[in-house]
């Protein structure tokens, strides 16, 4: 298991290359850069940029080097520890990215632990009560939650709670240690956003795979056994029924991180998504690879926790 | 002095004041014309101060602080310029008139040519006295030959490096290079601030730009910018105008998503947002807000702020025929444009066809009559369609051409973009191919002239006829004239016009500048003027709408009245 995980681990490196190299690619295609961003602005209003202007100021960006050579650089820094500097802000990356990845990090964490939390309990009941009226509840609301967009829920929650209740999350940002309550207050409901569709979909993975461990000739045998209907469900079905949903936990967490970005910007949460936004937005391409960058690490550990999670679960299961 | 010496004097002297219009106290002396502005002025004992922070919210996160070197309102200057005083500034409670702001009082000399300031008893926010020296400073640095100066640039026109003195520890005399009724009037841009040479001196261009570092004599001082959440000032106990500003502190929180901004004045998040500005409410959604809330979010409008227009790309067929520029010229409906675009049933309309030249700062250039009248503008479209199809006739496109629009991805803009496509579809048969895209993309392509044509707008910077001709003339070759496009003529009257005092005689330069480009021919189609909305508490006063979105951003002179009535819909 150690050999695998540290072949996996080496893996991580040209994975993570590849990830920046087509970031930066994609990210020239594009047309404006953060010259034509910091004098013409990024939104909004516009002044009079003159190409003069914009020839100065990419040569002091050092915009004006071919983009393998910029590449480069950037990378041989990295390789030193050195995320680079904001084009934007002018402040080292790694501040804000600290900042922001422990926002974000603790949005995604709320979420998968609401949707995981309510998940398995809603498809265990679904897949034990098959076809009675609770499992068609369940259903319908799995289909619900999958079939609804994350950001159309967050637009739609805000609405409803500004135009009938004339309340919303408080404006700004307290982390966890600063103010727990005030933290709570603006998390909670981007988190269940994002939570929404992640429990949907996995209480139906759930519902399926107990659904197809209840009919193994293991269970048939506990309850013959006179094994409590609890015991059967919780301890033999639920333990082996749990693989998939590891699984699909894995997939989703790692979705998850994508799904901030729209729900961050909905409700104002000053995290890696919105980050990611303003840095496209300004062309700070320095910023934008240091989020890919973390993100795409952040997914790759993740894969290689829940593939070593597999052989603890199912000691069936060896790494080659 | 012989009788007629006295009498040109006197008369240039008038000339000049008639420009400026300040209202402080004017007393002719033998070295010119002295405007002095006592402080306090009536109003500031009205005003309450609360111990509160202004809450507003913005939907911009800033990245450059330094005002003389930057190019936006949202992204520098309005989170910039509280901390900020200029020279002179356009008086908070009446914007069309320029006053004194560090300078208790200027002299204009007789000429007209060199102005002297007198400074106020002010102090930097570390303390130090503001010295005619760094007001000399800061000039000098507004005006550096090499740097980039993208707003504040304008300025070399009228003075050159170097050239101010310090007369003693209170006055400063800068001479400007001729006569100029729009000398005051860029000076007064909330882009020129004074900055403190001790500080500023020491910071490298890049430095400058970062939060923090420069500092000010403004009203509020800088407490913290939390990227992505918030900017923060904090009162300067040590303000020189006496009893300002009305709050403890300010905090605008950024809120990027435009619906997350109208629920967060919706239940009462926010006080104001950060005023009027180009592209955030410029539509009924203010008025909504206002009924919505039974009044207590007021709805502010600064009408005819923002200019929508074509430009054409020159470097490529067909735009580089003058008579295709003439034919779409003529073809546009205007009229119809604004009632689709800028027209609610239930809140009447945002915009207007508006004129050429901005209608600014009391001077008016083109009348209704005449706009009535005017070619391009006037209804029934049917004269100006007939001439625009045999223009495309001799041109070679009796039945039309294909070609591509490039434009911003903003609603407002694509649904412009829209109505310009079908009525050059339907009246020229031009078959446009609309590609919107995010703003920065649209800047890079005008400049780069992918495309055949661009959509685009701008704001009024300052309040005079003369700035339409400044963004779109003045800088060749960039963002607002990518092919720079170029009239002998028009270059004499933009030069002209800019040291004409007499204001008749200057009204007659601009009108003759109208008739030119009303001949259609130049990169540059007016379509429309848009207001620029916001909203504010009912409870917030002192408020004065601008002619401007781009002046009048201290946040020094409003205050927060709890008791004040809530008003009427």
């Amino acid at each position: 298991m150690g050999k695998y995980a540290i072949r996996r681990t080496l893996l991580f490196i040209p994975t993570l290359l590849v990830a920046t190299i087509l970031v930066f690619t994609l990210f020239w295609i594009v047309p404006g850069d953060p010259a034509l961003a910091i004098l013409a602005g990024g939104e909004g209003d516009t002044g009079s940029v003159s190409p003069e202007q914009l020839r100065q100021l990419r040569q002091a960006l050092g915009l004006d080097r071919p983009i393998y050579v910029q590449y480069a650089s950037w990378l041989a820094n990295v390789f030193h520890g050195d995320l680079g500097t904001s084009l934007w802000y002018k402040t080292p990356v790694w501040h804000q990215l600290k900042d922001r990845f422990l926002v974000t990090m603790e949005l995604a964490v709320m979420a998968i632990v609401l949707a995981v939390g309510a998940a398995v309990p809603l498809g265990v009941t679904s897949a034990v009560k098959q076809d009675t009226g609770l499992d068609y509840l369940s259903r319908i609301f799995s289909s619900i939650g999958i079939a609804l967009p994350t950001f159309w829920l967050g637009i739609l929650i805000v609405y409803f709670l500004a135009y009938f209740f004339e309340w919303l999350p408080p404006l700004g940002y307290a982390t966890v240690w600063d103010d727990p309550l005030l933290n709570l207050q603006q998390l909670i409901l981007p988190a269940l956003t994002l939570a929404f569709n992640d429990l949907a979909f996995t209480a139906r993975v759930t519902r399926s795979s107990m659904l197809e461990v209840m009919r193994e000739d293991y269970l048939r045998t506990a309850r013959a056994k006179g094994l409590k209907e609890l015991r059967v469900v919780g301890r033999h079905a639920l333990k082996n029924a749990l693989l998939p949903v590891l699984t699909v936990s894995g997939y989703q967490f790692a979705r998850l991180l994508g799904g901030v970005i729209i729900v961050e910007s909905i409700f104002v949460v000053p995290g890696m998504g919105t980050l990611l936004i303003d840095s496209i937005i300004h062309r700070d391409f320095i910023v934008l690879q240091a989020i890919v960058l973390l993100i795409a690490a952040v997914v790759l550990i993740l894969n290689l926790m829940i593939d070593l999670t597999y052989g603890v679960l199912d000691p069936r299961v060896r790494y080659q | 002095m012989t009788g007629f010496r006295f009498f040109t004097t006197l008369l240039l002297l008038t000339m000049i004041a008639m420009v400026a219009a300040p209202s402080g106290a004017q007393t002719p002396s033998p070295e010119g014309q002295t405007f002095t502005f006592p402080w306090p002025p009536d109003w500031v004992a009205r005003g309450k101060y609360q111990k509160m922070v202004l809450r507003g919210i913005t939907g911009f996160n800033p990245g450059q602080w330094d005002v003389h070197a930057c190019g936006t309102l949202p992204d520098c200057l309005m989170p910039a310029s509280p901390q900020f005083n200029g020279l002179v500034y356009h008086n908070p409670v009446n914007p069309d008139e320029i006053v004194c702001d560090l300078c208790e009082s200027w002299t204009v000399s007789r000429d007209g040519r060199i102005y002297t300031f007198r400074l106020r008893q002010a102090q930097w926010h570390d303390g130090q006295p503001v010295t005619p020296e760094d007001i000399k400073f800061s000039l000098d640095r507004i005006v550096e030959p090499g740097a980039i100066r993208v707003r504040t640039g304008v300025l070399r026109s009228f003075y050159e490096h170097q050239s101010a003195q310090v007369v003693d520890d209170k006055t400063i005399k800068v001479p400007i290079k001729f006569a100029s009724p729009l000398f005051l009037e860029n000076l007064a841009s909330e882009y020129m601030k004074m900055y403190p040479r001790h500080v500023a001196q020491k910071l490298s261009p890049e430095d400058a730009q970062k939060p923090g570092k420069l500092i000010g004599s403004g009203p509020w001082k800088l407490k913290e910018f939390k990227p992505n959440i918030s900017i923060e000032y904090v009162r300067n106990t040590n303000y020189f105008k006496k009893g300002l500003p009305y709050f403890e502190g300010m905090t605008f929180t950024i809120v990027r998503d435009y619906n997350r901004r109208l629920a967060a004045m919706q239940v009462g998040q926010a006080h104001t947002t950060e005023g009027p500005t180009i592209g955030s409410y410029g539509n009924e959604d203010p008025l909504r807000m206002q009924r919505e809330t039974k009044g207590r979010v007021r709805a502010i409008y600064i009408p005819e702020a923002v200019q929508t227009y074509l430009v054409f790309h020159m470097n490529k067929p067909p735009f580089q025929d003058p008579r295709v520029r003439r034919a779409v010229f003529l073809a546009v409906d205007r009229h119809e444009l604004v009632k689709i675009v800028r027209c609610v049933d239930t809140f009447g309309c945002y915009g207007s066809v508006g004129t050429f030249l901005p209608n600014k700062g009391g001077k008016s250039v083109e009348s209704p009559e005449d706009l009535a009248q005017a070619k391009g503008w006037r209804q029934p479209k049917d004269a100006d369609l007939a001439e625009a199809k045999t223009l495309m006739a001799t041109a070679g496109y009796a039945h039309g051409f294909k070609a591509m629009l490039n434009l911003n991805n903003v609603p407002l803009v694509v649904r412009s973009g829209e109505v310009l496509a079908e009525q050059l579809r339907k009246n020229l048969g031009i078959d446009l191919t609309l590609e919107p895209v995010d703003r920065a993309t649209t800047v890079d392509r005008i400049i780069r002239g992918t495309h055949h044509a661009s959509l685009d707008s701008s704001g009024v910077i300052i309040l005079d006829p003369a700035d339409y001709l400044n963004q779109h003339f003045l800088v060749i070759g960039g963002q607002k004239n990518p092919d720079s496009w170029r009239h002998p003529r028009l270059a004499d009257i933009a030069q002209a016009q800019a040291k004409e005092l007499e204001p008749l005689k200057r009204l007659r330069l601009f009108k003759e500048a109208v008739e030119i480009l009303r001949g259609g021919e130049s990169h540059v189609v007016p379509l429309s003027w848009g207001s620029s909305g916001g909203m504010m508490d009912y409870r917030l006063q002192n408020f004065h709408v601008p002619g401007s979105e781009q002046i009048v951003k201290h946040f020094e002179h409003i205050w927060w009245d709890p008791e004040a009535p809530l008003p009427r819909n």
